[in-house]
């Protein structure tokens, strides 16, 4: 008898790990891709640490699109990893440099694996977000980022952290931004622009 | 009707605009207005920022534990892939050669005692010893020095032909004559002999018994021809109660006399063991070289059978490892005592603990 679980396409199974979870998914696509993707930073002035850099980072996006049901099981997960590291690189390359991403020969690609949210995850005032987050406390810390983050309802929200009901948890979270709102406010005045 | 004229969008549709959550008519709805409503368009910076910060908190913490993975998995170079699906790989052990005699006292295995003890008087004069005579390794009749008993029988099946000749029988004759004389002595004092030499020379080994443990040791030695990669299969010679592994590789020109060597080595062997068996403790620590030549530390489960039979002891051990290939093929079984068998794997030396059956 065949077992069918051996005839299953790798990637399938790597994307049915990160759906339930599984962050050893991770590691086996790191692996895989490891060699191609550091072969491409090698090519474009990017270092075997910075391949590693970007190939983690690619990873967790792939990671969150699945997780948020966004990711459209289409191309190979080595196709997906590639195109995201090389924008990942090409944003980097264009901060180091100080010039215009569209100056830059890899710029002829789309940019079609990276989220507007993406786009500015490194800016100066998310590190503070991030920062001010650290410091929130529990369970305004958890709360925020299984809303945030991992996109949750908030029924599931309210499961998760124990909450009465899906109102309670919306209550909860709508205290945790602002207390986050109030700790960025006294740290950093200039963010208050509203 | 002017963006302005309309209320404000509300913090859940932000939030959601800014997650990706409005279906394509609603959020184009929001671009329309906040195109027009600077407060709006600040507010909704804001919560740009906040998710994206929220974000790559979440983010940093799952990098983290992904880095922490990579590096306690084992390093890139190991074959993931090949690690997983060889979830068994079959090491087969199988104890064979010369036993020595007992370090024990006489009366813990008394019929393993009348079969050595009888082996000379038993034997007819001049009659030409069996085929299946034992025939102790050369390392191990360098090593050890046994009793004259025991020096005369392996003397006279060393130096057994099929023919035989008149000066083997006469030698076996004067054996069974001493033997005789010297069944006057107590087979205690000859164990203890025995073990006394038994001890010395197996000082490089250093595989000493429990304090609970029997005074007991045997010491066969192991000829490596029964280790063969591939997958486990039926036994070819159903006469024979080995397990047997098909090898994809091609068999050795001296692979039938290597297993020739090897029954007749085991016949002689086994009568001395004892009738009840020992038992591998199933837990061990290994550290053995994986396929990609790095140690990999860790806890191993390996299910052992060791099955006996009136003409061979078998040690089956089953293992997750990756070896094969030449640290396969150079596996020997070392010593067995009755509390531990030594192994060398991978140029390593692994003791492997053993707990006696308590019915013994």
């Amino acid at each position: 008898m065949k077992a069918p679980l051996l005839f299953m396409d790798e990637d399938a199974r790597i994307l049915d790990g990160i759906r339930t979870g599984d962050e050893t998914a991770l590691v086996k696509l790191y692996r895989t891709n490891r060699k191609s993707i550091t072969a491409f930073l090698l090519r474009n002035n990017g270092t075997a640490d910075d391949a590693e850099d970007m190939l983690q980072e690619a990873l967790i996006i792939l990671w969150e699109r699945v997780r948020t049901g966004r990711h459209e099981y289409g191309a190979k997960l080595s196709t997906f990893l590639f195109g995201t590291v090389r924008n990942l690189w090409l944003r980097r390359l264009a901060r180091k440099r100080r010039e215009s991403p569209a100056t830059h020969p890899l710029e002829e690609y789309p940019d079609e694996t990276l989220s507007p949210l993406d786009q500015i995850i490194d800016d100066e005032q998310t590190k503070a977000v991030r920062s001010a987050l650290e410091t929130l406390g529990e369970p305004c810390r958890t709360l925020l980022l299984l809303f945030y983050w991992e996109e949750l309802s908030m029924d599931d929200i309210a499961r998760r952290l124990g909450f009465a009901n899906a109102d309670t948890a919306k209550s909860k979270k709508y205290q945790c931004k602002k207390s986050l709102k109030d700790l960025l406010t006294t740290r950093s005045p200039h963010l208050e622009r509203g | 009707m002017n963006a302005a004229d309309v209320p404000h969008i509300s913090s859940e549709t932000l939030e959601d605009f800014v997650l990706e959550k409005l279906p394509p008519d609603e959020r184009a709805s929001v671009e329309r207005h906040v195109a027009t409503c600077a407060s709006c368009r600040t507010t909704l910076e804001e919560e740009r920022q906040l998710a994206a910060g929220i974000r790559s908190s979440g983010r940093a913490a799952l990098k983290s534990r992904l880095a922490e993975s990579l590096v306690t998995s084992g390093q890139e170079t190991v074959p993931w892939g090949k690690i997983l699906s060889a979830a068994a790989v079959l090491m087969l052990i199988t104890g064979i050669g010369l036993v020595y005699r007992w370090l024990t006292p006489v009366e813990q295995f008394p019929q393993v005692v009348e079969s050595i003890t009888h082996t000379q008087a038993d034997k007819a004069p001049g009659a030409p010893p069996p085929a299946t005579e034992p025939q102790p390794s050369r390392r191990l009749q360098e090593k050890i020095s046994p009793v004259p008993a025991l020096t005369e029988q392996t003397a006279s099946g060393t130096d057994q032909t099929p023919s035989g000749t008149g000066q083997s029988a006469s030698r076996t004759k004067q054996t069974a004559s001493r033997t005789e004389q010297k069944a006057s002595r107590s087979e205690q004092t000859a164990s203890d002999v025995e073990g006394m030499r038994l001890k010395d020379a197996l000082s490089e080994e250093k595989v000493t018994a429990g304090a609970e443990t029997p005074e007991v040791a045997f010491a066969p030695t192991v000829h490596r021809s029964i280790w063969q990669t591939g997958q486990l299969t039926e036994n070819p010679e159903p006469d024979q109660d080995y397990l047997w592994l098909k090898s994809d590789q091609q068999p050795a020109p001296h692979a039938a006399g290597a297993q020739m060597q090897k029954r007749q080595d085991l016949a002689g062997a086994v009568h001395m063991l004892p009738r009840t068996i020992v038992r591998v403790s199933p837990l061990l620590e290994l550290p053995l070289s994986g396929t990609a030549g790095r140690t990999r530390a860790g806890t191993y489960e390996i299910p052992t059978h060791i099955t006996q039979s009136p003409d061979s002891v078998v040690f089956t051990l089953y293992t997750d490892l990756p070896l094969e290939g030449q640290a396969l093929r150079d596996a020997q079984l070392r010593q067995v005592t009755p509390d531990s068998v030594v192994l060398t794997i991978g140029g390593r030396s692994i003791s492997y603990r053993l707990s006696l059956p308590a019915s013994r």
